[in-house]
């Protein structure tokens, strides 16, 4: 099995460290996984993606016109990226910051409020923390455990940021979306 | 087995380079470079060996050649427009059979280029180290664990033939992260026999091996000659996928032979009868194993490269002599081709056969 996800968002939301936190917990349970970072002019305030992927065999191209997920962070990301996501795939969005609904009736659409939820962390800087809790425990990529566990290695030097960064991702894996359907699996 | 790390191309190839024993490393600042030289900035200063950023490209080839001189473990990194910078002395270099490790992490196009990933110094490489017509012994990896792998034998094989290795890859085998095993610390190594080690016997040593004001003196081209021939039916280095009776052959490099693989999978599941072939040494190019594709059963070729003009293409028609039909599929470095540009253009060709 095979899982492309894409991450997109403001240069600085996090989105390069949520991707590889991603990858970093999918080595650790010994998959086949590549992290790309799309690099250019992209720096804070100018959009920034990467793409994961996740496969129990080995991985050909580390780039994919075509996606099984893609997680949006904002508005720029959702247009862009949003008709590159595979018919039954899943885009899922930090509502916070994107007012859109997609029209396409073929993919699933999950909002979490990121940032709100980064806030009651303890910092919006968190909401990429927020989204790979939401992600590691709704979705058949990688173990919750895992990630948590890389979080707190990757994330956890300094005792203040440790708590802070646990208790995001604590808050965005508990967060129920709302959705009946969360198109898992 | 010990836990693979998540490393990329360019933090993999600087470590191994360290554990192969590279005890010199001068380099310039270049995207897509530069986190390979970040690396190694504070991994050389931990493990006690030289680094040093240099004021410039040419600063740095000129380091390179001086340390090599000496008995150093030799490299420097940069990307294509700035081996440019560098050819002067990469001439000298070659010429003079001083062992180093030169990695260009291609870039795009000619000029000032840009920094997108692309494939566009293949002859820059494999034709001639600069001027005089030498060559370097040219690797292209698939992927990082190669990219590792072979950044790691380049230093052994640089010593052994008294030459230039140079690692020919490109910004997305440099850029991705994936899961490396990474190779083991060399441990004990010694200075090579002929390095300038200061004048201990009192008898004066020549560490150039060409005088290059004798102009009669051509026994040693004629080696280096012999070197290449030899490298030819020894050194080559190549990988087959799916080849066994494959009738539509792909043959692909670095990044292109990437993006290829899930094309050769998708189509080997509908039973159509495809494989890849990857040229790992660039220079010596596989031409002995092109040509017997033939005879081998295979009916027609695809060369991909993200190149306008191609250029690998060039050796495969001299490697099949017009004996298969020889199709092309290029891409600009701005619109790569995906896995599904390649799968329809080899479905296309398997056909017609």
């Amino acid at each position: 099995m095979e899982k492309s996800i894409l991450f997109a968002g403001f240069g600085g939301q996090g989105v390069q460290t949520l991707g590889k936190l991603l990858a970093y917990a999918a080595n650790e349970e010994e998959k086949y996984v590549t992290f790309s970072p799309a690099y250019g002019g992209e720096m804070r305030g100018g959009t920034s993606n990467c793409t994961v992927i996740v496969s129990d065999r080995q991985i050909g191209s580390p780039t994919r016109e075509r996606l099984d997920m893609v997680v949006a962070m904002n508005i720029e990301s959702f247009r862009r990226f949003e008709p590159q996501v595979k018919p039954g795939g899943l885009l899922i969005c930090n509502d916070s910051l994107i007012p859109l609904k997609t029209e396409r009736e073929d993919i699933t659409q999950v909002n979490i409020p990121a940032n709100e939820l980064a806030l009651e962390a303890g910092s919006d800087k968190t909401l990429n923390v927020i989204m790979l809790g939401f992600i590691a425990a709704h979705y058949d990529l990688v173990s919750k455990e895992a990630a948590e566990k890389i979080v707190e290695e990757k994330l956890g030097k300094k005792e203040k940021f440790r708590a802070m960064n646990q208790k995001a991702f604590i808050l965005g894996a508990n967060y129920d979306a709302g959705t009946a359907d969360l198109g898992n699996k | 087995m010990a836990k693979k790390e998540l490393l990329s191309g360019n933090v993999a190839m600087a470590e191994a380079a360290i554990r192969a024993g590279c005890n010199f490393f001068a380099s310039y600042p270049i995207t897509p470079q530069t986190t390979l030289l970040e690396y190694m900035s504070t991994r050389m200063y931990e493990v006690d060996r030289e680094f040093i950023q240099a004021e410039s490209e040419i600063g740095a080839i000129n380091m390179v050649m001086g340390a090599s001189a000496a008995g150093g473990r030799a490299m420097t990194a940069t990307a294509g427009m700035a081996v440019s910078l560098m050819m002067e002395t990469l001439s000298n270099l070659v010429a003079g059979k001083f062992p180093s490790v030169v990695i260009n992490i291609q870039r795009t196009g000619a000029g000032a280029g840009g920094i997108k990933s692309s494939q566009t110094d293949y002859h820059y490489a494999t034709k001639s180290m600069g001027h005089g017509g030498l060559h370097a012994y040219v690797l292209s990896p698939g992927d990082v664990q190669e990219a590792a792998d072979l950044v790691y034998d380049a230093f052994a094989f640089a010593e052994k033939y008294s030459c230039l290795v140079y690692i020919l890859t490109d910004a997305m085998v440099a850029q991705v992260m994936e899961p490396v095993e990474l190779p083991p610390m060399l441990e004990g190594l010694q200075v090579r026999e002929g390095a300038a080690q200061g004048n201990t016997t009192g008898v004066a040593k020549r560490i150039n091996t060409i005088n290059r004001m004798d102009l009669r003196n051509l026994q040693g081209y004629r080696e280096f000659e012999a070197m290449y021939e030899t490298w030819k039916e020894k050194e080559v280095r190549y990988e087959e996928y799916c080849m066994e009776d494959a009738e539509v052959v792909l043959v692909a490099c670095g990044m292109s032979a990437r993006i290829a693989r899930g094309a050769i999978d998708n189509l080997r599941s509908e039973g159509i009868k495809v494989g890849l072939f990857r040229p790992i040494t660039l220079y010596p190019f596989p031409t002995a194993q092109i040509r017997n594709f033939a005879e081998r059963g295979v009916k027609a070729v695809l060369t991909a490269e993200v190149a306008i003009p191609m250029q690998m293409v060039d050796d495969v028609d001299a490697a099949l002599m017009g004996k298969l039909p020889s199709h092309r599929l290029d891409c600009c470095w701005t619109n790569v081709f995906t896995t599904e540009d390649i799968e329809a253009k080899l479905r296309e060709i398997a056909k017609e056969v």
